[in-house]
């Protein structure tokens, strides 16, 4: 009931008042969510929005350019995720998401004299595959592509990389685990 | 720089973008009260001129805090910055122009970051644990246990980035996302990436 009330709230303020969000049908969100900046986030059919299991409760989508777009597909489980974008960010059907953090930009230039002037910093599209699961305190930097079935095991770090199908990955940086593929 | 030229130069900068000026003033407003907040009821803590909060700020704890002029203090994904000491003796030292967003700070020894840091929700500790209030904190327990850090002027820290005990980094560094370093010293100008840290490149 709570829930249902606060998935409405959500739904009126970001889709109707503000025009920055598109929930899908039969999404509940049971957690405190933040949806910021000029760029468009759209949500499918059926996900989950939830808080961490220890108390960590903020889901936060923060787009930072005008082109940039969150993408999230049908029955998404989401749990205290950060979300930050420049480009463009895609998680495809039946993903779980635990409290990790996926970023498609480095957000700063490395050289500390160019800092404030110099603002071409290679940003790249995000994917992560239909039904991928990756874990808690993970991190999925610019270029990150993972494919379908590609489990990520926790606080593990990945950038500029393609994962093909069905592995697992984990450590800083991330390297291929064992194949768990059939064919 | 005469005062018309850092005039001309925060217009110019204002009107680049227009939606940041009034968090700005409030940034400051709200500043200036934590400043005074704490000149009231803890001397021990110094705050230079225009520091900025952006988000609620929290220091705990017996030992001096020492904040540079032009410092800036933000929430990072939600995370609040807060800077806790454990003895009488110890001590954080940030320097000008910092800009802390989500920092958690919990320090025995002392701790030292130089001018213009940019670090986002980075997690410095320079103990092996973290005290609790029943543990009797020595010089022998502090001699065993911890180690000072000290961090050059413009390092750049990525988000969940640790820095443990008796780290002690150069000039214009990167420390990447989700890194680890403990116990090692960097040259100015590295790269440094992955649990543990290890040096990959030069910024420049």
């Amino acid at each position: 009931m709570i829930n249902q009330l606060r998935t409405l709230y959500y739904k009126m303020k970001y889709q109707f008042l503000l025009k920055k969000a598109a929930l899908g049908k039969g999404t509940i969100i049971k957690c405190k969510c933040d949806i910021k900046g000029p760029g468009k986030v759209i949500i499918g059919e059926n996900c989950l929005i939830a808080a961490d299991p220890w108390g960590d409760e903020y889901v936060t989508l923060f787009t930072h350019r005008r082109h940039a777009r969150i993408i999230i597909g049908d029955r998404v489980v989401i749990r205290a995720t950060r979300f930050g974008s420049h480009l463009s960010i895609t998680v495809q059907d039946d993903a779980i998401i635990e409290n990790a953090s996926i970023y498609d930009s480095d957000f700063h230039n490395i050289d500390a004299t160019k800092r404030d002037k110099d603002f071409n910093l290679g940003d790249r599209k995000v994917i992560i595959g239909q039904s991928s699961y990756v874990g808690c305190e993970c991190l999925a930097s610019k270029g990150t592509v993972l494919g379908n079935n590609v489990t990520m095991l926790p606080a593990s770090v990945i950038g500029t990389k393609i994962i093909p199908e069905g592995n697992t990955i984990s450590g800083n940086p991330a390297r291929i685990h064992k194949s768990t593929s059939t064919d | 720089m005469s005062l018309s030229e850092k005039l001309k130069e925060k217009i110019n900068h204002a009107r680049s973008d227009p939606h940041e000026i009034l968090p700005y003033i409030l940034s400051l407003i709200r500043g200036k009260l934590f400043t005074l907040k704490m000149k009231a009821f803890a001397p021990r803590i110094s705050i230079g001129s225009s520091f900025r909060a952006r988000s609620a700020f929290r220091i705990k704890g017996p030992g001096k805090v020492i904040i540079g002029s032009n410092v800036t203090v933000d929430l990072s994904f939600l995370r609040i910055p807060s800077i806790i000491t454990h003895t009488k003796e110890s001590c954080v030292i940030i320097k000008d122009g910092c800009y802390l967003g989500g920092v958690r700070i919990s320090c025995v020894g002392s701790i030292t970051i130089g001018e213009e840091g940019l670090l986002g929700s980075t997690t410095i500790i320079d103990s092996d644990i973290i005290p609790t209030p029943y543990m009797t904190l020595d010089d022998q327990w502090i001699a065993q246990h911890a180690s000072p850090i000290e961090i050059g002027s413009h390092f750049w820290s990525g988000t969940n980035a640790f820095i443990l005990k008796g780290t002690k980094i150069g000039d214009e560094c990167v420390l990447g996302a989700g890194a680890m370093v403990s116990e090692k010293t960097f040259p100015d100008r590295s790269l440094l990436i992955g649990n543990p840290a290890r040096k990959i490149g030069s910024t420049r």
